[in-house]
């Protein structure tokens, strides 16, 4: 098998499954408990904290939740906003900040990879940014300026999904009030991520209960797979290594697809590639159908034109939205890999050439 | 639910059949039954009544055997009929029970009342008369109308027990399943195929169905459609299969050798000989297509001869004559319609050419056929096709 899908989620790393094996038959106790089990748990989550907190803010919280979703719907639910405060969100991004940023009463306002210091006003209570886009992989320009944005609207509270960058890319020095990230796209397990929070925030909780996790979230903290999140942690991926592959993969294959991203900064592990005429569901066929995984264009194929108004937000044209793949990588990805899913590609497309020339 | 306990089901088209008479009842009575098995947990008699049949049990049918009943072929129509104490008050409270469930579309009505007791000491015309002023004052819009009324409310007393019915729930008539032969029907996810199946089922003939799957250039949603349509289909028939056949490869190698333009018409005509390859194997009489004529560009008169001098079954296209409004008006009337709308790819339509042939070359076609062989590659694709079976004494396949 060869599994280009890493941006979807990753299978777990070999030590994270063997400690998260390990931790979950000895180190099953409530960290909330008052014996002595319970309160060495206690202390040993208090110490993962600190290194996860290190990388972003050591005087910041971390919140740890079921991932990314949960951790975008706290800060946009849960932050106070006055009368005619808005919130500042990108159509392009994940649906966990699009579609709840769109159901909220919240006044919004929309900006895209240009236009955003032009929306910004004493008004703007929230801002939301990707900081590696889940599809194009394209960095966000913006993360340079937070600090400057923060300086000039104090008010304004900056946060960051980081679900394609977190394990991946360097957090520190950003300068946002939060930041969220799963567990499962870099090696970790799936329902186990966290929330990053400066401390000087005040946020309703979305789950309320027994008030573990500094009533903001509850629920029995879930200790094994906070200790397998960090071991996923520690292996951090390699975006020099994977930069290289991604290279190979747009060199071998400039001929076939378009790369209507690579222009500007972009992710290592994520390469979106457009294809002339062929929808790209096709394609994803052909090559499970030689056990190689990719993403493409949309989970259901459409009769009805295709339009997707993610990738109308992204600036793809219309025409293109059924032929739209995600290829996507990891540190586990190796060049043996890479060769051979190009050769494949180059064999579907002599399978099926006779069809792109009507 | 009403507490109907007796089915009394009228059979079509009887009447035509003469020495053949016995035969289509009997087959009709055994569908009903196998129906009545699978849904109906307690015991049952079924007796044959001049034209009817009547269905008998201790306990009371449900509406899923009902509905499950309604589409058999050859059913004129299912009168479903309470049973009381033959007690002149009781008959009288139950039969406005019964009327209170129609719902409040204004409508005409009659009552029908029979004596089968003639010791019952009111008179048939005597509840005739009452229930005709009682309905009309309780509900208002409902009226008498002894000529030509909507509906009938029956009423047949016998010594101990009577009977009322008032719903009529219509079958779609035509014959009884499997009377005249058995076919291979060709599938695909539209609205054309299912209706086609649906005329022929309606003419009382069993089928299987062949699906050609384009796979790996439509996705799995195109064979789940196909499922959702069968779970539809599979109501007309006693037992019917659905082979499930792979011809991504076969379009594919016939796209690389045909002019561009004969696409089209040369994958219906190889859709055709493997159908027929098929049906010879299943011993099925024919094939059925949702073929129209000028639907779409390629449905020329010239493509169907072309498509017909090059198969060796027959072809029964029953929707030759119709409009595609009163295709979509089956549709919906056999509930199919809302599959038919689901989206999906289409594998001709990839393949297809901007301008497919209208009037193809005699000459051009026969060369093809010699030059090309498939036989092999589509007895491999049948080998290959899954099978799926829906049987109507079984819950699932």
């Amino acid at each position: 098998m060869i599994y280009l899908d890493y941006a979807s989620t990753s299978p777990l790393k070999q030590k994270v499954l063997e400690g998260l094996h390990k931790c979950l038959n000895e180190e099953f106790a409530n960290p909330s408990s008052a014996h002595k089990l319970g309160k060495g748990l206690a202390k040993k989550l208090e110490q993962l904290e600190k290194d996860f907190l290190k990388d972003f803010d050591p005087e910041a919280e971390l919140i740890f939740t079921s991932g990314a979703t949960e951790s975008n719907n706290m800060i946009i639910k849960g932050l106070d906003f006055e009368d005619n405060e808005h919130i500042l969100y990108n159509r392009a991004d994940h649906p966990s900040i699009v579609n709840v940023v769109e159901s909220q009463k919240t006044p919004r306002v929309a900006f895209d990879e240009k236009n955003l210091l032009e929306k910004i006003n004493g008004k703007s209570r929230l801002l939301l940014l990707t900081h590696i886009h889940n599809l194009s992989g394209v960095i966000t320009p913006y993360l340079d300026q937070v600090k400057e944005i923060k300086k000039k609207y104090p008010r304004l509270h900056v946060h960051i999904d980081g679900a394609q960058a977190f394990g991946k890319y360097s957090i520190s020095d950003i300068g946002a009030d939060s930041y969220s990230f799963s567990g499962h796209k870099f090696g970790g397990p799936k329902g186990i991520g966290g929330l990053f929070l400066n401390s000087d925030v005040d946020l309703k909780p979305l789950i309320e209960g027994g008030g573990q996790q500094k009533e903001l979230r509850s629920g029995t903290i879930n200790y094994p797979f906070i200790h397998a999140l960090s071991l996923a942690y520690k292996q951090r991926e390699d975006a020099q290594k994977v930069m290289g592959l991604k290279e190979m993969i747009k060199s071998e294959l400039k001929e076939y697809f378009q790369f209507p991203f690579e222009h500007m900064n972009t992710s290592a592990f994520i390469l979106l590639a457009q294809i002339e005429k062929v929808s790209s569901d096709i394609l994803l066929r052909f090559l499970e159908s030689k056990n190689i995984y990719i993403s493409s264009s949309s989970a259901c194929s459409s009769k009805i034109k295709g339009f997707n108004p993610t990738y109308n937000a992204m600036g793809i044209e219309e025409k293109y939205h059924k032929n739209i793949l995600r290829i996507s990588l990891s540190s586990q990805t190796n060049q043996e890999e890479i060769k051979q899913f190009c050769i494949e590609v180059k064999e579907v497309f002599k399978e099926i050439k006779h069809l792109l020339r009507k | 639910m009403t507490n109907y306990k007796t089915l009394v089901l009228s059979v079509d088209e009887l009447w035509l059949k003469g020495k053949n008479r016995k035969y289509y009842f009997k087959g009709f009575k055994n569908h009903v039954k196998a129906i009545i098995k699978r849904l109906h947990n307690d015991s049952t008699i079924c007796r044959n009544e001049s034209q009817k049949l009547v269905v008998e049990s201790p306990t009371p049918f449900t509406q899923e055997l009902i509905d499950a009943l309604i589409w058999l072929p050859g059913l004129q129509s299912l009168r479903p009929s309470v049973e009381v104490n033959s007690d002149y008050k009781v008959i009288i409270d139950e039969a406005m029970k019964l009327v209170d469930q129609v719902g409040l579309e204004e409508k005409t009505f009659k009552v029908l009342c029979k004596r089968k007791d003639k010791s019952f000491p009111i008179k048939s015309t005597e509840v005739n008369q009452n229930l005709g002023n009682l309905i009309p004052e309780n509900f208002p819009h409902l009226k008498v109308d002894v000529k030509n009324p909507d509906l009938f409310l029956e009423i047949k007393i016998y010594s101990h027990k009577t009977f009322i019915s008032f719903e009529t729930y219509k079958g779609i008539g035509g014959l009884p399943s499997g009377m005249t032969g058995h076919l291979l029907t060709l599938i695909s996810g539209g609205f054309d195929s299912p209706i086609a199946s649906f005329l022929m089922a309606k003419r009382g003939c069993s089928q299987d169905y062949i699906f050609f799957y384009a796979y790996p250039y439509v996705g799995e949603e195109v064979k789940d459609k196909i499922l959702l349509m069968m779970e539809k289909l599979k109501r007309f028939h006693y037992r019917s299969r659905l082979y499930v056949v792979p011809f991504g490869d076969v379009q594919n190698k016939i796209a690389k050798s045909c002019h561009t333009e004969y696409r089209t018409l040369l994958f219906r005509k190889y859709m055709l000989e493997c159908s027929s390859l098929l049906a010879k194997d299943i011993n099925a009489h024919g094939l059925i297509t949702g073929d129209n004529l000028g639907q779409v560009s390629s449905q020329t008169l010239e493509n169907i001869t072309a498509l017909d001098q090059a198969t060796s079954m027959s072809i029964f296209r029953p929707l030759v004559g119709l409009n595609k409004k009163e295709i979509i008006k089956m549709s919906r009337d056999i509930d199919t319609h809302d599959i038919s709308t689901i989206p999906h790819d289409d594998a001709c339509s990839l393949f297809a050419p901007d301008a497919p042939i209208l009037r193809p070359d005699p000459n051009y076609l026969e060369q093809y056929y010699k030059k090309n062989d498939f036989t092999q590659d589509l007895k491999q694709a049948l080998a290959e096709a899954e099978v799926y079976t829906f049987d109507c004494r079984r819950n699932n396949i």
